[in-house]
């Protein structure tokens, strides 16, 4: 059983719709973006598009990590790059590294919340109630 | 300009915004000040190059995905 200490976070999503999207922020260099992230458990790292990375002064240009990932058309290479916080709610995860990758315009989607940095907690989803919870660790 | 209010206002577009206010606790941007909507992606890319603004929000206001579509990657 879980204790409300436990709790680190809970936030919303609209349980309606085809995808699961979450509000974050991200932080770096003193500067912040909110946006919403596709919640994406098959994503092992998590994916922002080059003109966000770009304002939180990433330069993944100048990156020297490179990394090689499949998608659903295809083996792509893509830098690597770390931001200094990532909030969903009222936790964060520091120094998370993301990979920078434009997806489809048409899709909508900004970028996706991927296993780095769901690992880090119990994460429950709640259909019914259109929750996320974000949970310590049981040990 | 609440969330939801840009939302409203700028229906199915890429909106860039500054966060005015945010819930500390949450941070959740509570008050919007918009700086581009544009049906085009490149439009809202091309304001954010530009823009000074240290406190930034990003959104796509329309269905993720798009009426009749199916995601994967």
């Amino acid at each position: 059983m879980l204790l409300p200490s436990d709790i680190l976070s809970s936030v919303e999503f609209n349980s309606t719709k085809n995808s699961i999207l979450v509000e974050c922020k991200f932080v770096n260099r003193e500067k912040s973006l909110n946006t919403n992230l596709v919640l994406d458990t098959g994503a092992t790292t998590t994916i922002i598009s080059w003109y966000l990375s770009n304002s939180l002064g990433l330069e993944p240009a100048l990156s020297k990590e490179a990394v090689p990932f499949f998608t659903a058309s295809g083996k792509i290479e893509a830098p690597l790059v770390r931001v200094e916080e990532v909030w969903v709610g009222s936790v964060v995860v520091k120094k998370l590294e993301v990979i920078v990758h434009d997806l489809p315009q048409e899709s909508g989607v900004i970028g996706l919340l991927g296993l780095n940095f769901l690992r880090n907690f119990e994460v429950k989803l709640d259909f019914r109630k259109g929750r996320i919870t974000l949970n310590k660790w049981r040990k | 300009m609440k969330l939801e209010e840009v939302k409203r206002k700028y229906k199915d577009q890429w909106v860039l915004a500054e966060v005015l206010k945010e819930d500390v606790k949450m941070h959740k941007p509570e008050s919007l000040r918009v700086i581009k909507a544009s049906k085009n992606r490149s439009e809202m890319e091309e304001a954010m190059k530009k823009t000074k603004v240290k406190h930034l929000a990003v959104y796509y206001t329309g269905e993720v995905p798009k009426k009749g579509y199916a995601l994967a990657f």
